[in-house]
């Protein structure tokens, strides 16, 4: 069953609860660093780092606040001074897979939780004229495809983590994931999927924003910036692109929050969650795991069952 | 068809088994087309395995360049997915019987994991004949002959594995 | 701002000719029989930069405001062989040893439907790899070989600011031909035909050989000679959006003073350490060097680095000068506003609007050299 994602009618007063929970935090000392978005050049907002209440006062909660800010957690490894950020439902699960991989002190974090119903994809948003854009952002009502992809299937409105919520939790519905990008593909001959693959990730520019923006690529080393051993030969050859990618998609396997945000940076616009969806189904499928996106405390691929299905060919 | 590991064990260097055979340069392929298989094998159950199906010395293909690994669940999927891309025509991982893992447990994660690549490596098109997983304990040297045996002739069949597109 | 050359007024056309729109393909494959060809494509949705190949995914996209990726790659190629390798015997004494087999010379290239910013790019990477104590052989082979068609911007979108470095959308520099839609510039403009002005010998060359007049390129009307005047004219006066709001950036003094500022932490506070603004930059000409061999075979290639990736600077002992986001951040817009100013008396960046457009968290060049501008120090 599909999601139907609405906007919160009351951004507004959730911006201005935002602004002043932060510093309120900022100047009582809590948090040395809250991240949260404000307002880039093109009115879309970006990913903020506040370090004053003053600062704070440029904090944006809007319909495109949709870019992730646990993974800059990773930036701030180093010190112990605590550090304020803030999450919608699906961010939440971006946050709580860097707490369940134990990449960030829990301790460290203030977290300011809001109950979401929905985000806009801003490059959908950016595709529309001035006059429909204004009135989508104004009062709606919003086409379901200008909302993220992630929002068609979200069914975690509510903050999975938080110390602080700064509205009332909405109603839950949940619902089995589905993949019809991942069928889709599976309906396709062997030789033709190859075919599509190879022709896909040619396009690829190899600038990582992919792995850098992943909430679960949050490895100390990447394995794909080593030289020794070099699992990513520094060639862009159509193996090597094909590589990455195929490395990068099962590296995430079994921890994959299934956000999106790799496809949402991505410059050329390469669609990746058809690699990720497919370990995603493929778990649920063998494994029985039925929302195998929402971290849990053991991961589907961090631990087994012995009657899990027999593996062993006989030819 | 030649004879796999026929020296015992003992008097060879460790992890010397089934040693690899460069493929012919390109060029000068006078002699009938062989696949490359990289055989993952874990080294408390199928790798001795192998090692007893030289010992009694059983006839088997020599295709298999075996990678001796403490566990079939050292098996990072990586090392299947790097062995396709640099031209493997097959590979073969096979280790422990459930239940019998040197490590306890070791088998049943790697179980988990090889279940997700199986269907991965079809998914990115690539036959799945050419990836194969057994179990095969140290004592069945018989049945390692027979695994290699017919994933060679099966590999075979299929021909060169498609290039990926590799700059050399 | 007007038909602000640096370098002052564009040289005198050495020859005019006129293409209709539904001809273009036609004079593409001419091109095609004796050079490689790289065209803007539409790939998968998106405009790209690309070499035309018969049978490859891609649709000639003239028109598209800027393509993801820069026309760079047709000179400086993601990846370039270097030399190839292969074990050997030597005959004489019987030693192992290695035979090494050049690439093969480069091939001519049309880098056909560039914008005149990235044109202008060319005219960087020119400094970098062509003067100075070492001139880089595969480049210069390429680059001789190269003839650039620029088309002329009718509509630059928001996220242009080529007039902020005193080029405009009819810049001329390094090209060797530029076509100027005949209906001028405008936001709809879809023009019927082009104008095909050569600046240069080997433009000329292009515009007046058998193979371009065999596929339509043919002589204007001999009365549309102020016509053609007056397009050339709209197209230098244009404007650029973002340059509106930039203005004209010249901020390498205030630069040197702020290399140990705190603002540096808060640019790096945003980035994600991704290479996207250093790979579709058409200025940014970074790159390492490695192999890829295999069975006694080998090619040593070099391949685009990124001065925002953590390995890019660290050395074989371990040792890394710029460990932190902070200091890598600072390096690009520090080189692009600062450091390459002081080597070579020029700003690498052309105001393209290509890290405008695609960093995936709205860092980018203009932002942070309208920035720096307000900044103590």
């Amino acid at each position: 069953m599909p999601n139907n994602p609405t906007l919160d009618k009351n951004m507004t007063e959730t911006e201005t609860a935002l602004r002043r929970e932060a510093a309120r935090l900022l100047s009582q000392g809590e948090v040395a660093v809250f991240l949260g978005h404000e307002e880039g050049w093109d009115g879309v907002p970006v990913p903020f780092a506040a370090s004053t209440a003053a600062e704070a006062g440029r904090l944006v909660w809007n319909p495109l606040s949709a870019p992730h800010l646990a993974k800059y957690l990773l930036d701030r490894l180093e010190g112990d001074e605590k550090v304020g950020i803030v999450v919608n439902g699906c961010g939440s699960l971006a946050l709580d897979r860097i707490l369940k991989d134990r990449r960030f002190p829990r301790e460290r974090l203030h977290v300011v939780g809001i109950p979401c119903s929905g985000m806009l994809d801003p490059a959908r948003v950016a595709a529309l004229s001035d006059e429909e854009r204004e009135r989508v952002l104004k009062d709606g009502p919003v086409d379901p495809g200008l909302f993220l992809d992630r929002c068609s299937w979200c069914d975690v409105p509510n903050p999975v983590v938080s110390d602080t919520l700064l509205s009332e939790p909405l109603p839950v519905v949940r619902h089995r994931p589905e993949y019809p990008r991942v069928a889709e593909l599976e309906a396709m001959d062997r030789e033709e999927r190859a075919e599509y693959l190879r022709g896909l990730y040619e396009r690829c520019i190899r600038c990582f924003a992919c792995r850098n923006v992943c909430p679960a690529c949050n490895c100390r080393e990447c394995c794909l910036d080593q030289w020794e051993p070099l699992w990513l030969g520094r060639a862009t050859s159509p193996a090597e692109q094909q590589m990455f990618h195929f490395i990068r998609a099962f590296d995430v396997a079994g921890r994959c929050i299934r956000c999106g945000e790799c496809e949402r940076v991505c410059s050329v616009g390469l669609p990746l969650m058809e690699l990720n969806d497919k370990f995603l189904k493929d778990i649920t499928e063998l494994f029985g795991v039925e929302r195998p996106h929402i971290p849990a405390d053991v991961e589907p691929l961090g631990c087994f069952e012995p009657g899990d299905p027999d593996l062993e060919d006989h030819g | 068809m030649a004879e796999s590991a026929a020296t015992p064990a003992e008097s060879r260097p460790p992890g010397t088994a089934g040693t690899a055979v460069e493929k012919p340069p390109a060029g000068e392929e006078t002699r009938e087309w062989e696949p490359v298989i990289v055989g993952f094998l874990c080294n408390w159950c199928s790798y001795a395995g192998a090692d007893s199906a030289g010992t009694a010395r059983m006839v088997h293909p020599t295709n298999v360049r075996i990678v001796r690994v403490p566990c079939s669940g050292r098996v990072n999927p990586r090392f299947v997915l790097r062995a396709f891309q640099r031209g493997a025509d097959g590979v073969l991982i096979s280790g422990c019987h459930p239940g019998d893992c040197h490590y306890s447990t070791g088998n049943f994660y790697a179980r988990r994991r090889l279940l997700l690549l199986k269907g991965y490596l079809e998914y990115l098109g690539i036959d799945p004949r050419r990836f194969r997983t057994h179990w095969v304990s140290a004592s069945e040297g018989q049945k390692w002959a027979e695994v290699v045996r017919s994933m060679c002739e099966e590999v075979k069949a299929l021909g060169p594995a498609p290039s990926l597109g590799n700059l050399v | 701002m007007s038909t602000s050359l640096a370098s002052g007024a564009p040289t005198a056309p050495k020859a005019v000719r006129l293409v209709r729109a539904a001809d273009l393909g036609r004079w593409l494959d001419a091109l095609s029989a004796g050079s490689r060809v790289w065209a803007p494509q539409s790939v998968g949705g998106r405009p790209r930069y690309r070499e035309l190949t018969p049978g490859r995914e891609g649709r000639l996209d003239l028109e598209a405001v800027r393509t993801v990726d820069s026309p760079k790659a047709a000179l400086l190629p993601q990846t370039e062989p270097l030399l190839a390798y292969r074990r050997a015997k030597d005959p004489g004494t019987g030693r192992p040893s290695l035979d090494l087999t050049p690439v093969p010379p480069a091939e001519p290239v049309v880098l056909f439907g560039v914008r005149p910013c990235d044109a202008a790019a060319v005219e960087l990477l020119d400094g970098v790899f062509l003067t100075g104590d070492f001139v880089d052989e595969h480049y210069k082979a390429r680059r001789e070989k190269s003839v650039i068609v620029t088309v002329a911007c009718s509509a630059p979108d928001r996220a242009c600011f080529c007039t902020s470095f005193g080029l405009s959308p009819g810049s001329t520099r390094e090209a060797d031909v530029v076509l100027y839609g005949r209906s001028g510039p405008g936001p709809k403009a879809e023009p019927d035909a082009y104008y095909c002005v050569a600046y240069s010998d080997r433009g000329e060359a292009l515009l007046t050989s058998e193979a371009s007049r065999s596929a339509g390129v043919v002589e204007p009307p001999a009365d549309e000679g102020q016509k053609l005047e007056d397009t050339v004219a709209a197209f230098r006066n244009l404007p650029t959006p973002l340059a509106e709001r930039v203005g004209r950036v010249d901020v390498v003094d205030k630069l040197d003073g702020l290399f140990e500022s705190p603002y540096w932490e808060k640019v790096a506070a945003r980035c994600l350490g991704c290479g996207t603004c250093t790979f579709v930059c058409p200025t940014c000409f970074c790159f390492g060097v490695a192999d890829c061999a295999a069975g006694g075979r080998g090619v040593r290639f070099r391949y685009w680095d990124s001065c925002k990736f953590p390995h890019f600077l660290r050395m074989a002992g371990g040792h890394d000068p710029r460990p932190h986001k902070k200091h890598r951040t600072r390096q690009r817009f520090m080189h692009k506003l600062n450091y390459h100013y002081h080597r070579y008396g020029r700003y690498l960046c052309v105001g393209c609007g290509r890290c405008v457009e695609s960093c995936p968290v709205g860092l980018h060049l203009p932002q942070v050299a309208d920035e720096v501008r307000g900044l103590e120090g």
